[in-house]
Parts: structure tokens; C-alpha cells; sequence
């Protein structure tokens, strides 16, 4: 095929549309003059935006509706290219794309959506509209920190999209440095310690992966670079165990760190404290989501047999997280931290939830990742709103805010109980399906044995442990309810100014959402639960 | 028929539901007096609604077992359907919550008239009823689990309504963490019978377990009911996680009346009943069940005798009478428990409702110390209230006596069939019925009876009390605002139209009072000084939903008395075979109990008989009075036992995390910096250093042969002259 | 004066190769050089014309002087070539038909005469470097004059 043709092919693909529009973005921000802040603002937003409507018209069908209406022409053509995402794509990707890049080392451009990757596009896309609206707080170097934003967002998009593992790798760090530069620059007080400990300590990780990711290449034997290909590479399947160990440990270290899991989460706190509230919100909401991301998209398919093997450790790691996050997250002084820590429990569920291997419980884990992503990126944005006008985020000077900004505690007590897991709210259907997932495990585990118990059983006791989670995560939520939210109206604060139109733009959809898909989860649970049940039942079929 | 029936079933908890979007969304847009006829209103016609379901199914217009289904959720192979199950028991919750709901709302806007966040109330109490009704008619166990914690959720906030006092904050917090805590078993428990039998439907559970359509090992149906049985206990306040009902007694009076009495607690027991199958398929969960009611009934009623506060005597003997329904069920007494359910709904809603239009007449003054004599003052109330206080005290042939006469008798059936504990409860059901009369009629004396205390001085205990409550708020709002912002004495202060209504009343009185409240530190925000007038009864929506619960108090129960139409009850409400079988010696002996009580509470509080005057100075009593007051010390057992050391372990972990976990981090960091260092000092100093010795050593070279370029021509001649010699001189001598 | 002796000493013969050899040989070489007539005269003398020269280089602080003692080292070089034309010279073969007497190509002297015009051009060159020098340092005094100093 032509080059013209091959380059028409790429730019129509709407995954590139999507990853490739922040990017140009960022680009065309460059050139435009640092003292327009108003344009730079207006700019960011459109370059946002289109992503998110792209994707979300994906999700609704309304390029598929359109291609339709418009038979003949480019515009058409274009619409039914895109069409509507098909989450129970037998065996495939939708919107797959697979050009050749970097021919001599094998590289390939390959990218694809499928259940489990879509909905974490679309959550990317969309927080990273609303973390765009909420940046319009930000007084200082405003285009360099467009800039950086807009290939962050690139970047992340990037990760959940790519299908090559070189690929996967470079997105992977391309949305490590402008967070990175987000942090050291516009960060807080300890912003330099934090920004260096955030990237150090994940590119320790993303260097194993990389060493994983060389490593597999030289064993599969099928000289590609494709996650596909080398899921079942004939190569690596007749390695050792121990090589696969090793190569396991190499991913997991990368994406353990990320999600985090215990003992790899203090860098955690430091970056969400220190970086800006919309950079805070991206990090807890999108990140994160790429360890348990990768999780499910490298780890477990590639490697069932060490899955099974180190799944008890792994657990239990996960059961310490929720419990001990909890914990420490009940007597944190700082608003901040203390999201930041049940960011550290709730990633804990997702880690059982994956470890499970059950479809209930990979549903839930990645319906928790959206929740997650949708309740702590709101109350991160609550507490930039809290910052913002009373410049403290320790909880012991607040008090009494539901007085003094009722709007503002409405959307606190929704996200807040939405974090909480009540039923009815989104919260809760991730940990139930984790949970019930844990519990019924799946037919494989019954023949796994690990520390003299059989693997089943040991999966119940996460899962009871884990229960124990939900008690203290009601317990350090409403704790800070009580002390932020509740009380007397504080004499400091009286007349504090509630909520303006730009906080409401950024939080009201995520509130609205919170409630929407806590009652009718279904239309993301559509996403994803075709996929769910497909890996459970590949994981289950492999040992 | 059916269609008809789908929608207006389904009609009944949407109209709170969409009373509250529409007063949540617009409630600080509209007036007060919009958004509580809304509330009201939906109300109502649920009311219709749920009365008229109720015929249709009495009248056999629909099946026994109604059964309808929505596809709601489906992830994999799991399926969610938004399902409901209308059986009798059903129906007659049905009425009864919406009748005590309905009441609650219309008493409401007479009880919170002039008070904060007005409509923000109608919102949560239409969110609680709809959530209530949801779980009512919900079939599936996980539609009911996220019915039954938005009632916990609706609790919270209601409990909290006054959320700047400190106790009102303790109190929510404590009531949904404790619930919390059964209602994480209730899940494990949900779960384990979604994987065990992969049925949660209340629909499919008599087929399922009484027909023996799934086979499970009966350890496994015992864990399934215990863990289900959490759920039951965290949320009717029974024994070992009690302690958050007393407290919730901070909300205002209609939430206490509607969550903490009528509906919300009993949904507890309700689910139980939802459950029966499965209880009942295990001795082991019966029994436990059982003993939990039959303990919880007996000890809460103890600490009711000792209670001051009006609305805590009423809550400890809600948890008893919760107790007697769980005894009941655990007794294989299905229609006995959900008749005391029933009835305990009304006359307790009846109660909460008088005892709050006494609290409103007094001025927001709940301490009984302070009550007395309003019998001739607010004869409406009195009259209700004594009603339902008749039917609690299980006196014939008011209802609570039919029902309780049912619980006792199928306990008693229950120890003469099996013995085992069972004898040893029916005791303490016999003396916990003689203790709920004692404690009725000591609340009745203390409340109606006798003179009017309210314009008498307070007490100096009473002062003491209300001091203690002071200070824990002063205290807090030292610690919390760094000075005090005056205590209780400036929370909530009334509008000016109370003391105005007086004759001689007039401005000056008031500012007077809000003077001296403000500066005297004892004083509590229900204000304890003189008032101008006496007490009066109560506006007309509060009498009517009074007279309306009274009706019910009374002439409910004959729908299931006993000797007269138990044929009738038993074929509405009925677990596995019936038997109708009527005992008249357990019906003696509750009669027995119930009057020896109301004579022993009236020779003690009424008479005053130096007897007992004198045994309660013995020792052995006070020291009794005092673990009673103490709540048998539960409290201070879970906050140092439990509260305390998780805290400690919070901050221990935290310790950890920054010491340990942090430290290992930044030490790698740090060493990795060191080593650096390190490095550093070598290449400098090492491997530079070599290059620039090669470098030094030229450089001493230099100094040897620099002299030799002395820029003079004649010195280089020299040199090669000397150089030639040298030559020379080499060439030829050696 | 021990450069002349060596010289002399190169110009002796092949047999001496150390000084005691040459001390041995001394009585010898005396004799010949004072009966036989040939270039081992010249030598001498363009030698001590030559030590004569350098010495004066070596040792005179006025630049003039040394420049007239680089003359002298020229001449002595002259004396050389024409000596080595006289003995060693190139015969010319068609002369040799003609004449008795060897006729010799005149080489030698055309280069002692080409020494004496770069003398002279050096002499030119070499008086106003001096003269320059003097203007700056008002001395032509060559220690005053090191800029070739490393």
C-alpha cells in the first residue's frame, strides 16, 4: 500500500484520533504566546474535549448513527469506520490497528480497544476533560503546564490503548514525565522530594518491566513485540517455571508499584500531597488504574501457571493493603492523605479482585478501578476546593462545612458515601462482585495449594478479611465527615464562598455519575463483563 | 389485574422516592410549607395505594405469592434482576409502614415547625420511606441489602440532623459503623448463599429449603442464617450490638419515632421473617436466634427502668420488644413474631409520637425529671399515649397483648416440645413482660401523673445531668475551635413566636432568657428556666396522627387475638403447617405479669410505698442502678476494647508506614545518593585522577627541562656545541 | 678548542677511534701534516676559522660582534668548499683530452661564492633585526634580548 494510503489508514483510526489529539495539542500550545492565558485555557479544553467526545460517541453509537445518516462521502465513510464499539468482540480488538514501525527490532505500531481497556479509555477521557476544567485554577506558567498536561493525557491514553509491548512501554513513560514536571513544578511545599520519589520510585518498576519485556522477546521465539502473539508464544510456554517467575516479577514490580500495593505505596501519598488538586485527581483516578490495568492485560494472561503460583503472596499483599490503607488512613492529619491511603485500600479490592481470577471478581475489579477513579477524583477535586479558599488541609482546623458551603458538602457526602461502598452508589458494586468473586474463586484454585491450604479456601479467607475493610473504610470516611464536614460552623471559615461555576462543571458530572451508575450499573458493566468472563474462563482452562 | 397491580406496587415506594429528588433538588428553592405537603401528600396516597393492595390480596384478587421481575443488572454469569415478592407478610407491612410513615410525616410538620434545614428533613425521612417499602417489596437479597443500607444511610443523617451538637455526631457515627458491622455479615452471608445454592430470591427460599430443592450440609445452611442473622442484629439493635439505639435518640423525635422504633429496626426483624426458610432449617441458628431475642428483650428492659430521658426509655424498650420478635422467630413463632412486629410498629410509633408532643409542648425537654402532670394539660396526648402504652404493657385487651401473649405461647410450646434453653427464655420473656409494665408505669407516672415539675426549679441531679452534657460540648468545641462557642445554650435557639403565644410574655421576657442561657454554663439549649407558661397541647396535624396510631394500638391486635380470630391471623401469616392451638395458661400468666407490674410500678412511683423506698437504698439496688445506668458498662467495654485499640493500631500502622515502610524507601533512596557520593569522590579523585596525574607528571618534567629554554640564542649554540661533544665524545671513547 | 681536536682527529685517519688512539697516532699525524701539502692545511684552518667564530657567538654580548662571528663561521665554510674543490673536485672529461693538467669544475667556488651573497643578504637581514631590537631596548645587548624564553 501506498504511504498516503497507510498514513490515512492511521490518522482514521479513532484511537489515534484520541491519543494523537492531546498530543498535537501540546504541540500547537507551544507555539501560541505564554501571556494568552485565556486562549492556552480555551485551547487545552477543545483538545480535551475531543478526545472524550470521540470516545464517548464510540461508547453511544452516535458515529455509527451518523455513518448512516451521511451514505455517501469521507465524512460518512469516517463515521462507519468508527461506528460503535463492540464489547463481545469474539477473540479481537476493536478499531485494531497493526502497522509496522520500527521494522528492524520487530517493533510494531499496534493498538486496540476491547472490554477491559474501553472502559478505562473513556474514564481516561473523560477525567481528563473535568481535571482540565479544574486546572483552570492554575494562575502560574499556565502554558507550560497545558503543555505537560496535554501529553500527559496522550500518554495515558496511550497506555490503555497499545497492544505492543515497546509501545506499552513508551506510553507508559511518556505519561511519567510530565507528571513528573506537574508535580515539581506546581506542587506544594515538599514538591521536589515528592515529584522525584513519584518518578523514581515507578521508573524502578517500569525498568524491571522493561528487562521483562526484552526478556520475553528473546524467549518467545515469534520476533514480535505484539501482547497478543506473545500471550501464547510457543517460546515462553516451554520456559521453566523459574523464568517465568522471573519475568512475572519483573511486570508485577512495575505494576504493583503503580496500583499500589503495600509495601511499594509511599510514594503515594508524598505525590498526591504535594502535586496540584487536577493532577492529584489524574494520578488517583487514571494511574493507578494502569498497574491494575496491566494486571489483567499482561500479567495474567501471559502467565496463569506463576499467577496461580504466587496468587496466595500476591492476596495477601492485596488483603494488607486494604486493611492496613484503611488503617493508616483513619488517623491521617491531612485530607489529602488520608484519599490517598483509601486509594491504597480500595486498590487492595481490585488486586483481590484479580487475584481471584473469578469473572465476578475481574468485574469487579475493574468496575471498582472506575469507581475508584470517578469517587476520589471527586473527592480529590472537594479538598482542591476546600484548599482553595481555606488554604489548610488538615482536618483538625476544618470543621463545620456542611454550615458553611452546603452545595459543596451535597457532592462531599455523595462521593464520600460513594467511596464508602454504599449500595446505590458505585462504589458498591465493585466491592460486592470483588467480594463474591474472593469467595466462589474459581474451579482452579480448588487445585492450587499454597502454604499447606487449599487455594480455595485461602481465597474465602481474603475475601473475609477483606470484609473487614469495608467496616474501617465506613470508619475513617465518616470519622472525616465528622471533623470536615459536621459541627458547629467554624468560626475561622464563616463566610467562606460555596462552590463557582468552574468547581461545579469539573464535579457535578462525576457526582451525577456516582449516583447514575451506583442504581443502573449496567451500561459499563456491558463494557466489560463479556471480557471478564472470557479471561476467567481462559485462566481457569489453562492449569 | 396484574399489570395494574405491577405499577402500583411499584408506584408505592416511587412516590417518596420522587418526593425526594424533587425537595432534594429544589429544597432550597421552594418554601418549607411546599416541600412537606409534597412529603406529605405522596405519603398519603401510598397509603391509599398500600391499602388497597392489601385488599386485593386479602380478597384473593392476586396470588398468595406475588412475584414480579425487571432485568436490572447482569455482569457474566450474574444476573441481578430488580425483582418484588409480595406475600401477606408483605402486604401487612406494606399498610403498616406506610400508615406509620404517613403518621410521621404529618406529625413532622407540626414537630419541626420553625426549625433548621426544615425541608432538608422531609427529603431524608421521604429517602427512608421509599427505601423502607423498597426493601419491603424486594425479592432479591442484594435489591434488599442496598434497600436495607440506604435506610442505614437515611438513619445516619437523620440521627445527625443536629449535627452541631456532639453527641448527635458520636451518635450517627456509632449507628452506622455498628450496623455496619452486621451488615458486612449479612454480605459474607449473601455471598455465601449466592455461591452455596446460587438463589438469593425470598420467593425461591420455601421451595429451596423447605422442599429440599438444594442439598447443603447443615453446617453450612447454620453459617449461611448466623451470618444473615448479623445483618438482623447490627440493624434491630439486639444484644451484642445494641449500643447505637440508645443513641440514635439525639435525632429529632418523628425520625426516632419512624427509624428507630417503627420501621427501620424492625426491618431487622422483617428480614428474618423474609428468611424464614433458611432460619429455621437449623436448630443451631434457631436457637441462637432465640437467645439473642430472649437476652436483649430481658436486659434492655432492666435499663429501662432506670432511664430519665423520655425517648431513651422508649428506645431500650423498643430493643425488647425486638427481642421478644426475635424470640418469637426463634421459637418457631413466624406469625407470633410478625404480629408483634406489626403491633410493636404502631403502639411504639404511638409512643415516640406523644412522647414527642410532650417534648414540644416542654419546650424540647426530654428529661422525665422535669415532666409531670400533663395529664390535665395535653388530654389528647395523654389518652393516646396511654393507649399504646396499655398495648406495649401487654394488658387485654389492648393489641401488644395479643401479640405478646402469641410470642410467649409459642415459646412455651417451643420448651415443652424440645426443652433444652428454651424454658429458661420463656422465664425471661415472662419477667421481661412484668418489667416492660414497670417501666411503662413508671414513665406514665413520672410523664402525666402528679404535678407540673416543668414550672417547678429543675432538679440539682437534673442540672447535673444536663451540666455533664454541657461540658462534653464545650469541651469538644474547645478542642475542636480553640475556644468555646458557647456551649448547647446557643445551639438551636427557638423563634420568638413560643414565648410570644404568652399574654405577658412578650420580647423582653425572651431576650432575658437568651441572656441568661448564653452566660450560664449549666444551661442546655432545651431551656430549663422558668418558662411563662404551662404546657399546651399540641397542634392538630400532631393530635391526628396521635389519634390514627392510637386506633391502631388498640384494635390491631384483634386481628390476631387469640380465643377470637387467631383462625384468621394464621391463615394470613403462617410458616410450614398451621397450628391454631390457643394456650390459656400462658395467656394467664402474661396476664399476670402485665397487671403485677402496672400494681408494683404504681405502688413504687405512684404510691410511693415506704417498702421500696427503703429496698431501693439498700446497697445491692444501687449497685444494680448503677450498671443499669452505665447501660452494663457496653459503652465503655467497646470504646476501650475495641474503638480504642483499633485507633491505636491505626496509629501504629501509621507509625509503621512512615518509620518502617517510608524509611526503607528513602533509605534505599538515600544509599543509592551515598553510594553516589561515593562514586563520585572515586572518579574525581581516582579515575580523573589518574588522567591528570599523566598530566602532572609532563608538568614535573617541565621543571626539570624548562631552564634549558632560556631564549637565549648564545645558551642554544652552547648547547649544541655540548650537545656535539657529547656526541663526539660517545662516538669516540666508548 | 677540543672541537678542533676532534676535527683534526676526524680528518687523521680511520685508525684512531678512541682519544688515547689518537694521542698515539699524534706524532705521526705532526709529520704528515707538515710535509705533505693538501686539504688536511685548509681544514685547519677553516676549523679554527670555524671555533674561532663559534667561540665569538657564544660569547660576545654585542649583537654586531656576534653577527661579525657568524661571518667568520661562513668564511670558514668557504675556505671548505674551495679546499674540496681543489682535492675532491668533479674532473671534467673533455679538458682532459686537451690539456696536461687536470682541469677541475669550479662547483666549490660557485657555492663559496653563493655563501658570500647569503653572507651578505644575512648581514643585511641581521643589521636591521639589531637595529629594531636596539629601538625597543635601546641596547644591543644580546641578554636583553630572550623572547624565545619558554
Amino acid at each position: 500500500m501506498s504511504l498516503g494510503g497507510q498514513i490515512l489508514i492511521f490518522l482514521m483510526n479513532p484511537i489515534n484520533v484520541c491519543i494523537f489529539v492531546p498530543f498535537l495539542g501540546a504541540i500547537i500550545l507551544m507555539t501560541v504566546n505564554h501571556k494568552q492565558e485565556k486562549l492556552i485555557r480555551t485551547l487545552a479544553l477543545l483538545f480535551t474535549l475531543i478526545p472524550f467526545i470521540i470516545s464517548l460517541g464510540l461508547w453511544f453509537g452516535t458515529w455509527s448513527f451518523l455513518g448512516l445518516k451521511f451514505p455517501a462521502g469521507f465524512f460518512g465513510e469516517l463515521m462507519r469506520l468508527w461506528g460503535k464499539f463492540v464489547p463481545t468482540l469474539q477473540g479481537g480488538f476493536n478499531y485494531f490497528l497493526d502497522i509496522p514501525w520500527i521494522e528492524i527490532l520487530r517493533i510494531h505500531y499496534i493498538v486496540g480497544l476491547d472490554g477491559l481497556s474501553f472502559p478505562l479509555f473513556i474514564l481516561t477521557t473523560f477525567l481528563s476533560l473535568l481535571a482540565c476544567i479544574a486546572s483552570f485554577g492554575i494562575k502560574e506558567r499556565v502554558k507550560e503546564y497545558f503543555v505537560l498536561y496535554l501529553i500527559l493525557v496522550g500518554g495515558m491514553l496511550g497506555v490503555f490503548a497499545a497492544l505492543d509491548y515497546f509501545l506499552f512501554y513508551l506510553f507508559w513513560e511518556v505519561s511519567l514525565v510530565p507528571m513528573y514536571f506537574l508535580i515539581g513544578i506546581w506542587g506544594g511545599p515538599r514538591k521536589e522530594y515528592a515529584a522525584i520519589k513519584f518518578f523514581i520510585y515507578t521508573l524502578f518498576g517500569s525498568v524491571f518491566m522493561l528487562i521483562s519485556i526484552i526478556a520475553m522477546f528473546l524467549y518467545s521465539g515469534v520476533g514480535s513485540f505484539s501482547i497478543v502473539e506473545l500471550q501464547n508464544a510457543e517460546g515462553l510456554v516451554i520456559q521453566p517455571i523459574f523464568v517465568r517467575t522471573l519475568i512475572f516479577l519483573g511486570f508485577w514490580l512495575a505494576f504493583s508499584i503503580k496500583i499500589p500495593l503495600f509495601p511499594f505505596h509511599t510514594w503515594l501519598p508524598d505525590a498526591h500531597v504535594e502535586a496540584p488538586t487536577p493532577i492529584s485527581v489524574v494520578l488517583a483516578a487514571i494511574l493507578l488504574k494502569m498497574g491494575g490495568y496491566g494486571y489483567l492485560r499482561v500479567l495474567y494472561p501471559t502467565y496463569p501457571d506463576v499467577a496461580y503460583v504466587l496468587g496466595a503472596f500476591i492476596g495477601v499483599l492485596a488483603v494488607i493493603s486494604i486493611i492496613y490503607g484503611a488503617l493508616v488512613a483513619m488517623v491521617q492529619p491531612d485530607l489529602k492523605k488520608l484519599v490517598a491511603y483509601s486509594s491504597v485500600s480500595h486498590m487492595g479490592f481490585v488486586t483481590l479482585g484479580i487475584v481471584s481470577m473469578n469473572p465476578d471478581g475481574i468485574s469487579g475489579a475493574v468496575m471498582l478501578m472506575l469507581a475508584h477513579g470517578l469517587t476520589t477524583g471527586a473527592l480529590f477535586l472537594l479538598v482542591g476546593v476546600i484548599y482553595d479558599r481555606t488554604h489548610t488541609r488538615l482536618i483538625a482546623e476544618l470543621g463545620g462545612l456542611s454550615l458553611t458551603m452546603p452545595r459543596f458538602a451535597f457532592n462531599m457526602f455523595v462521593c464520600a458515601f460513594g467511596s464508602l461502598g454504599l449500595p446505590g452508589l458505585v462504589g458498591f458494586w465493585g466491592e460486592f462482585l470483588i467480594i463474591k468473586g474472593a469467595f466462589t474463586a474459581n474451579e482452579a484454585w480448588q487445585r492450587v495449594i499454597a502454604w499447606g491450604i487449599n487455594g480455595e479456601t485461602l481465597m474465602r479467607i481474603f475475601a473475609v478479611c477483606a470484609v473487614i475493610g469495608i467496616i474501617l473504610t465506613a470508619g475513617y470516611i465518616l470519622w472525616m465527615l465528622e471533623r470536615v464536614m459536621l459541627g458547629r460552623e467554624h468560626p475561622r471559615w464563616i463566610g467562606l464562598p460555596d462552590m463557582i461555576t468552574r468547581e461545579y462543571l469539573a464535579l457535578v458530572p462525576i457526582t451525577i455519575l456516582v449516583v447514575a451508575f451506583g442504581v443502573y450499573p449496567r451500561p459499563v458493566m456491558e463494557l466489560f463483563s463479556f471480557y471478564s468472563t472470557e479471561l476467567a474462563r481462559y485462566l481457569t482452562s489453562v492449569v | 389485574m396484574e399489570g395494574l397491580f405491577h405499577s402500583l406496587v411499584l408506584l408505592i415506594p416511587a412516590l417518596p422516592l420522587f418526593s425526594f429528588i424533587f425537595i432534594i433538588l429544589l429544597g432550597i428553592y421552594i418554601k418549607d410549607r411546599a416541600s412537606h405537603l409534597i412529603a406529605t401528600w405522596a405519603m398519603m396516597v401510598t397509603i391509599v395505594l398500600a391499602l388497597f393492595i392489601f385488599y386485593e390480596k386479602i380478597t384473593g384478587k392476586v396470588t398468595e405469592h406475588f412475584v414480579a421481575s425487571w432485568e436490572w443488572v447482569r455482569v457474566g454469569d450474574l444476573s441481578i434482576p430488580f425483582a418484588i415478592y409480595i406475600d401477606n407478610v408483605a402486604s401487612l407491612t406494606l399498610v403498616m409502614v406506610t400508615i406509620t410513615a404517613g403518621m410521621i410525616h404529618l406529625f413532622s410538620q407540626g414537630y419541626m415547625k420553625g426549625q433548621v434545614r426544615y425541608s432538608r428533613f422531609f427529603a431524608l425521612i421521604s429517602l427512608f420511606t421509599f427505601a423502607m417499602l423498597g426493601a419491603v417489596i424486594a425479592d432479591h437479597l442484594i435489591n434488599f441489602y442496598i434497600f436495607w443500607e440506604v435506610m442505614g444511610f437515611c438513619s445516619y443523617a437523620l440521627i445527625g440532623f443536629y449535627f452541631e451538637k456532639r453527641s448527635a455526631q458520636l451518635a450517627m457515627k456509632k449507628a452506622f459503623i455498628v450496623t455496619r458491622i452486621g451488615d458486612v455479615g449479612m454480605l459474607l452471608g449473601i455471598v455465601l448463599l449466592y455461591f452455596t445454592t446460587g438463589t438469593v430470591r425470598f420467593s425461591e427460599m420455601p421451595s429451596a429449603f423447605l422442599q429440599g430443592e438444594v442439598s447443603l450440609p447443615m453446617s453450612l445452611i447454620t453459617a449461611i442464617g448466623l451470618l444473615l442473622f448479623m445483618g438482623a442484629v447490627g440493624k434491630s439493635a439486639q444484644f451484642p450490638l445494641h449500643v447505637w439505639l440508645p443513641d440514635a435518640m439525639e435525632g429529632p423525635t418523628p425520625v426516632s419515632a419512624l427509624i428507630h422504633a417503627a420501621t427501620m429496626v424492625s426491618a431487622g426483624v422483617y428480614f428474618i421473617v423474609r428468611i424464614y426458610p433458611i432460619i429455621s432449617a437449623s436448630e443451631i441458628t434457631l436457637l441462637v436466634v432465640a437467645v439473642i431475642g430472649g437476652i436483649t428483650a430481658f436486659i434492655t428492659a432492666l435499663v429501662g427502668l432506670v432511664m430519665k430521658d423520655i425517648k431513651r426509655v422508649l428506645a431500650y424498650s423498643t430493643m425488647s420488644q425486638l427481642g421478644f420478635m426475635f424470640l418469637a422467630l426463634g421459637s418457631l413463632g413466624y406469625s407470633a413474631g410478625v404480629f408483634h412486629l406489626l403491633n410493636q410498629a404502631y403502639f411504639k410509633a404511638g409512643l415516640f409520637l406523644g412522647a414527642g408532643s410532650v417534648i414540644m409542648a416542654l419546650h424540647h425537654e426530654q428529661d422525665m425529671r422535669r415532666m409531670g402532670g400533663l395529664k390535665a394539660l395535653m388530654p389528647i396526648t395523654y389518652v393516646t399515649f396511654l393507649a399504646c402504652s396499655l398495648s406495649l404493657m401487654g394488658i387485654p385487651p389492648f393489641s401488644g397483648f395479643w401479640s405478646k401473649d402469641e410470642v410467649l405461647s409459642s415459646v412455651f410450646a417451643r420448651a415443652v416440645e424440645i426443652g433444652g434453653l428454651y424454658p429458661f427464655l420463656f422465664v425471661l420473656g415472662e419477667l421481661t413482660a412484668l418489667i416492660t409494665a414497670l417501666y411503662m408505669t413508671r414513665l406514665l407516672i413520672l410523664s402525666f401523673a402528679g404535678t407540673c415539675r416543668f414550672v417547678a426549679p429543675p432538679p440539682p441531679d437534673y442540672l447535673f445531668d444536663k451540666e455533664r452534657l454541657n461540658r462534653q460540648q464545650v469541651e469538644w468545641e474547645i478542642k475542636k475551635y480553640g475556644k468555646s462557642l458557647g456551649g448547647l445554650a446557643t445551639l438551636y435557639q427557638e423563634e420568638p413566636a413560643a414565648s410570644s403565644a404568652t399574654p405577658d410574655g412578650g420580647g423582653n421576657m425572651k431576650l432575658e432568657l437568651t441572656k441568661e442561657l448564653t452566660s450560664n454554663i449549666g444551661s442546655h439549649h432545651e431551656s430549663h428556666s422558668q418558662p411563662a407558661h404551662l404546657p399546651k397541647e399540641s397542634p392538630w396535624v400532631v393530635c391526628t396522627a396521635l389519634i390514627v396510631l392510637a386506633f391502631f394500638a388498640t384494635f390491631f391486635g384483634f386481628i390476631g387475638a387469640s380465643p377470637i380470630s387467631i383462625h384468621l391471623w394464621h391463615k394470613l401469616v403462617h410458616f410450614g403447617e398451621l397450628h391454631e392451638s390457643v394456650n390459656y395458661l400462658v395467656l394467664a400468666i402474661s396476664t399476670i405479669m402485665a397487671f403485677s407490674g402496672l400494681v408494683i410500678g404504681y405502688l413504687i412511683w405512684g404510691l410511693k410505698v415506704s417498702f421500696f423506698l427503703k429496698a431501693y437504698n439498700h446497697p445491692w439496688i444501687k449497685a444494680v442502678e448503677h450498671v443499669l445506668i452505665n447501660k452494663y458498662f457496653f459503652d465503655d467495654f467497646y470504646e476501650g476494647y475495641i474503638v480504642k485499640p483499633v485507633v491505636w493500631l491505626a496509629k501504629a500502622f501509621w507509625a509503621f508506614d512512615i518509620r518502617v515502610v517510608d524509611m526503607l524507601v528513602n533509605v534505599v533512596g538515600s544509599g543509592a545518593k551515598l553510594f553516589a557520593y561515593a562514586y563520585a569522590w572515586f572518579d574525581l579523585w581516582v579515575v580523573d585522577g589518574l588522567v591528570n596525574l599523566a598530566g602532572y607528571i609532563w608538568l614535573g618534567i617541565k621543571w626539570l627541562i624548562r631552564p634549558m629554554q632560556s631564549g637565549y640564542l648564545q645558551h642554544y649554540m652552547l648547547l649544541i656545541l655540548i650537545w656535539a661533544i657529547i656526541l663526539f665524545v660517545y662516538r669516540y671513547l666508548f | 678548542m677540543v672541537l678542533y681536536l676532534l676535527i683534526l682527529l676526524q680528518e687523521t685517519g680511520k685508525e684512531a677511534y678512541t682519544i688515547l688512539e689518537a694521542v698515539k697516532l699524534l706524532p705521526d699525524f705532526l709529520h704528515s701534516f707538515f710535509i705533505e701539502f693538501g686539504p688536511r692545511q685548509f681544514f685547519t684552518v677553516s676549523a679554527f676559522m670555524f671555533c674561532v667564530g663559534f667561540y665569538g657567538v657564544i660569547v660576545r654580548k654585542n649583537a654586531i660582534a656576534v653577527l661579525m662571528s657568524t661571518e667568520l663561521m661562513l668564511n670558514s665554510v668557504n675556505v671548505l668548499f674551495v679546499a674540496f674543490n681543489r682535492w675532491w673536485g668533479m674532473k671534467l672529461t673533455r679538458a682532459a683530452f686537451t690539456s696536461i693538467e687536470n682541469v677541475y669544475s669550479p662547483v666549490g667556488q660557485i657555492f663559496a661564492i653563493f655563501v658570500i651573497i647569503v653572507a651578505a643578504a644575512e648581514a643585511a637581514v641581521g643589521l636591521a633585526i639589531i637595529l629594531a631590537l636596539y629601538r625597543v631596548r635601546k641596547s644591543a645587548n644580546v641578554e636583553d634580548v630572550n623572547l624565545m624564553r619558554w
